[in-house]
């Protein structure tokens, strides 16, 4: 059994992704995050909430990265009006955006390029 | 804090590294800039050995390649897709189509002429045979895969309305979609004729039949997908359904082309150029592949091309 999962992990990437994923997530020997690293995100969180009293302006700023990652994809037109319905505080923007990746892209592409999105454009803006 | 990502850089555009895309263009224009300057040198000396040779072995040669190309990169965006996704059946239809185009190919431009090239040519008798491998090829290569994009193209079409950016016809294009259909018309209508006057039809010809209906229902999802792709802006997978829409507007071009020949409406030399239109055509459909399965593994690999900063 563990070789035929091992022979199919060596040949699916998707799969592979997925195992990883699940071992850091197990992995509860992970080494200690770094104290400059603590600080690093702490200051980030703290500029992050003192720019919630503009959540439209940041929500505009917000749908701009993200229309920047989708447009080479979709289309610069189809990135704006996909964008457009996204409320102020952004908390259906990507239920908007990923379906329509997904239709084109594929689930295993879109979900590389979503969580890219993500990564980039909201978790560390 | 900093992050780099290309995807998200105000002057990232639909750009690709040297691609297939790229290749296929080159390949394509180079054999095009070639070919015409073939054309003039037939036409001020006069010998008609030039543009034969010149059809008969590097022009085959590369409607193969093109028609391999197509079919690879078809099936590798197909298996890009999961099963059960709604773009997957689209692609294997266009997979398979693209498959019997190329088996086609192979039967007209290798099996199915007179050339050096014909493996047939070796069997005592065998060129003989030519005839018969070219009229299965035409089927393969008309109808067939003609029949299959008609329906993926169908199921594209089914997409793009859920995703809401069905584009609309304009006036141009019912113009178009009119003038076509009674081009079919009318060749229906001669066949009917013909028929009840009692000329026979051989199968091949009989099987062909279906290939102006499918090329005006083609024409149709090709505007659609045209209007469709503008409406979205420029892209990969725009760039992608337009490149199928121009090679179904090439291969229209093409068999209208062979209609005003065979009506003198297009007088010699210059119906040779519609022997060109076939390249460009079969260019089209090696590129609109390519173009989404770039699109794929570009959206793949930006999660390590993050993490990198790439």
């Amino acid at each position: 059994m563990e070789k035929m999962v091992s022979r199919h992990l060596a040949g699916c990437e998707a799969c592979r992704l997925e195992v990883r994923r699940l071992s850091a997530a197990l992995d509860t020997a992970a080494p200690p995050i770094p104290a400059d690293d603590v600080g690093e995100l702490l200051s980030s969180l703290r500029e992050w909430e003192s720019g919630g009293s503009q959540p439209k302006r940041n929500c505009e700023a917000l749908k701009r990265r993200v229309a920047g990652a989708v447009e080479p994809y979709l289309g610069k037109a189809a990135a704006h009006a996909l964008l457009q319905p996204v409320h102020e505080d952004g908390r259906n923007l990507l239920s908007n955006v990923a379906p329509v990746l997904t239709m084109f892209l594929g689930r295993r592409a879109a979900g590389n390029l979503v969580s890219c999105v993500v990564d980039a454009a909201i978790v560390r803006f | 804090m900093s992050w780099h990502w290309p995807g998200l850089s105000s002057n990232y555009g639909v750009k690709s590294a040297f691609g297939c895309s790229t290749l296929i263009l080159l390949v394509t224009g180079s054999y095009l800039a070639v070919g015409l300057a073939v054309f003039v040198v037939w036409l001020i000396a006069g010998n008609d050995a030039w543009i034969e040779d010149f059809f008969r072995i590097p022009g085959a040669l590369l409607l193969i390649w093109l028609s391999a190309v197509s079919m690879l990169l078809s099936v590798r965006v197909c298996r890009g897709f999961f099963p059960g996704e709604p773009m997957r059946g689209a692609w294997q239809l266009i997979a398979l189509s693209a498959g019997s185009g190329f088996a086609g190919s192979v039967l007209i431009q290798l099996f199915g002429t007179k050339s050096r090239m014909n493996p047939l040519n070796f069997f005592p008798g065998g060129a003989e045979q030519a005839p018969v491998w070219r009229s299965v090829g035409q089927v393969l290569n008309g109808p067939c895969r003609l029949a299959m994009l008609a329906v993926a193209l169908f199921l594209v079409l089914k997409l793009y309305r859920q995703s809401g950016f069905l584009g609309k016809y304009a006036a141009m294009d019912w113009a178009v979609l009119a003038g076509f259909g009674a081009y079919v018309v009318e060749e229906a209508v001669e066949v009917v004729v013909a028929f009840q006057q009692g000329k026979p039809f051989a199968l091949a010809e009989a099987l062909n039949f279906p290939v102006d209906p499918l090329l005006w229902v083609l024409l149709a999802e090709a505007l659609r997908l045209f209007r469709s792709v503008h409406m979205m802006g420029t892209s990969w997978i725009g760039r992608c359904y337009g490149a199928f829409s121009v090679g179904i507007l090439l291969i229209l071009a093409g068999d209208v082309a062979i209609w005003a020949t065979s009506r003198g409406y297009l007088p010699w030399p210059w119906s040779a150029l519609e022997w060109y239109v076939w390249i460009p055509a079969a260019g089209a459909f090696a590129l609109a592949p390519s173009y989404q399965w770039e699109a794929m593994r570009h959206a793949e690999s930006s999660r390590a091309a993050d993490a990198t900063g790439v």
